[in-house]
């Protein structure tokens, strides 16, 4: 079953990375709204996952046969991920750990955890929220982004920790957001509809964690100097603070759960498809337009470097000003859906279509 | 006009059709026919309108004078009324003691009878015909329900992620099967009764009526059946019951495992830092 409320979150998460990797990327420019599209997109991975294996038990697929679809998605999305960084961030920055290689990593555990009982996954996401800051604080974060951007040597030691705790998207504490996201999704969506838990747990489970992350952004400053410098170090997304994960996974599990309840659960909304098609484009080809956009807009900055003669990271965050760099994404987002919308529905293209066909 | 219709107008004046619901004895009721025992807690009354087959304990009682035994087409509509050939049931039940004939099926019945002992045999008919009918009613109930039981039946002997899916289900199965044995357990004394010293006409239509039923028998397979839904049913329950401990141990043995897991996790990238350059 399609949910429009998934296809909306999905929708906004996309829109918000494009601007912001374009205002980013090409005129250094972070917006206000940097730092909101991954969070929603990592959640949104986790239900996603949840709602696609209920579909899959539904239709009777075997278990096994499951884990191994899983798998090998999982494995397909995290070969995409070094692919990309590649690909479009150069071989220096194979191990950069960035959000496809996360994503790949996350549909792997959530395959581990399927049939355990939600308090193993809930345990994981809390040790994965405290244990992080403790991580960074151990392994040194601040020295691998001298420069605000992530640099690592080419060592055992050193790609381990950007995977786990230092990278762009490390597993702690990312991991938190994919399996509250699963987490939600189990509850919400159970097998027996019976079984189904009122919107307000979840509504106030949200408000809850917002209200945490608001106290300890304004009262953060009051508590000692260890406890400031690696656990409440305000709202920053590299590292993702302990402010910035509850916010975030409060602000994604309230829209979900007032999409859900408001647009998803309307008794007339959700038949009124010409009302989601944009929402729909958007959503059904997220992967393809995620990899498209870093194509469209880092390529010619890199091609343009090299033939001026300089390094191809050269014109990075300086390219051109934020006023031409915003329209730009403006135009992408456009070309995308009026491309995309001419696509057949009942086929599927791109990044998706690779992922179906290989991995089932 | 109803095929009824068309036998009663062909009938003595004195013959009655009475449309007989078994109702709560505390509901208010005009024409109460017979209250059962206190046990039961219920009473026969005369309903209008049409009888709803799909709602047990109503039928159809059509008294008919005992001189009328003599007209074979009387007879012959009457039999076709009670089981109607187009019927997939039964031919009726035939009953004949003293001066009394009985045509039986659960849904109609037609009794022969002067009126003098008219309102005795018919309570009596009445009566074993309620029981007969709950009796029935748990006969049904079970051979509905039997393909599931056979479904549940591996359940009992492994219960896994899967099956804890069914744990309402299954709940809900275990909980019918002990009312079924309730409604039994309430029902025999009254299907079972001992014979009547010194009999009576309507004691001995009751007890023969019983007999041609096969009551004994009836109630015996049925708490044979019954038995097997519990020890089912039973093992079912016991099976969720040790999935539930289990899988409560198990959470917290993962509790353990991921504190422990997080504590070598820092170890592991304490270590790892120190490799750094």
């Amino acid at each position: 079953m399609r949910y429009p409320s998934l296809d909306i979150l999905r929708t906004i998460a996309i829109i918000v990375m494009v601007l912001a990797h374009f205002a980013g990327n090409l005129s250094g420019y972070k917006l206000p709204i940097s730092g909101l599209g991954a969070p929603l997109f990592t959640f949104l991975s986790g239900v996603s996952y949840r709602l696609w294996i209920n579909g899959l038990v539904t239709k009777g697929v075997r278990d096994e046969e499951i884990s191994k679809i899983s798998i090998r998605r999982g494995l397909f999305v995290f070969g995409v991920g070094f692919a990309f960084n590649i690909l479009v961030w150069l071989p220096e920055d194979t191990f950069n750990w960035d959000v496809l290689t996360f994503i790949g990593s996350a549909i792997l555990l959530l395959n581990l955890l399927r049939h355990q009982p939600l308090m193993i996954p809930v345990a994981i996401a809390l040790t994965s929220i405290f244990i992080s800051p403790v991580l960074r604080a151990i392994t040194d974060y601040p020295a691998y982004w001298i420069n605000y951007y992530f640099e690592a040597d080419l060592t055992l030691s050193e790609v381990l920790i950007g995977y786990f705790v230092t990278g762009y998207f490390p597993i702690f504490p990312w991991i938190t957001y994919s399996l509250t996201g699963f987490i939600v999704a189990s509850m919400m969506f159970p097998e027996d509809q019976s079984e189904k838990p009122g919107v307000g747990k979840f509504l106030s489970f949200g408000g809850v964690l917002i209200c945490c992350g608001v106290s300890l952004l304004v009262f953060g400053e009051r508590f000692a100097d260890p406890l400031q410098q690696y656990f409440f170090t305000g709202w920053t997304m590299f590292p993702a603070s302990t402010e910035y994960v509850l916010i975030t996974v409060g602000s994604a599990i309230l829209l979900f759960c007032l999409l859900h309840q408001f647009v998803d659960l309307h008794p007339r909304l959700p038949e009124q498809k010409h009302r989601f098609q944009i929402f729909k484009v958007f959503s059904r080809y997220a992967f393809t337009i995620y990899l498209l956009h870093h194509i469209v807009h880092l390529w010619p900055l890199w091609i343009y470097g090299i033939a001026q003669g300089q390094e191809a990271t050269e014109y990075w965050q300086k390219a051109m000003s934020v006023s031409v760099s915003l329209p730009l994404a403006v135009l992408f987002l456009a070309l995308c859906y009026f491309i995309l919308r001419r696509l057949d529905p009942e086929k599927r293209y791109g990044m998706e279509q690779w992922m179906r066909w290989l991995c089932g | 006009m109803s095929q009824i219709e068309n036998i009663i107008d062909q009938l003595p004046n004195d013959s009655t059709l009475e449309k007989i619901s078994v109702i709560e004895s505390g509901a208010q009721a005009a024409n109460v026919l017979f209250t059962f025992p206190v046990a039961l807690h219920k009473q026969a009354v005369m309903v209008k309108g049409e009888i709803d087959n799909q709602v047990g304990s109503q039928f159809e009682l059509l008294t008919v004078p005992s001189r009328c035994l003599e007209d074979e087409q009387v007879l012959s509509q009457l039999n076709d009324w009670v089981n109607p050939k187009d019927a997939d049931n039964q031919s009726p039940l035939v009953l004949s003691l003293q001066h009394v004939q009985v045509f039986w099926t659960p849904e109609k019945i037609v009794v022969f009878v002067d009126e003098e002992f008219s309102p005795t045999v018919k309570s009596a008919i009445i009566e074993v015909s309620y029981y007969v009918s709950q009796l029935v009613e748990i006969e049904n109930q079970l051979a509905t329900n039997w393909p599931q039981l056979e479904a549940d039946i591996p359940t009992a002997f492994e219960y896994d992620q899967q099956a804890a899916r069914k744990k309402k289900q299954l709940m809900q199965r275990f909980k019918e099967t002990y009312v079924l044995r309730a409604q039994l357990a309430k029902l025999t004394p009254f299907l079972l009764s001992p014979h009547t010293y010194p009999p009576t006409l309507e004691s001995q239509i009751s007890d023969r009526l019983r007999e041609r039923i096969r009551v004994e028998d009836r109630v015996e397979f049925v708490s044979d059946s019954l038995e097997v839904y519990e020890e089912v049913y039973e093992l079912c329950g016991q099976r969720v019951n040790d999935f539930q401990h289990a899988r409560k141990g198990h959470t917290l043995e993962w509790i353990i495992i991921i504190l422990l897991g997080a504590e070598l996790v820092v170890v592991a990238f304490d270590y790892l830092s120190s490799l750094g350059t």
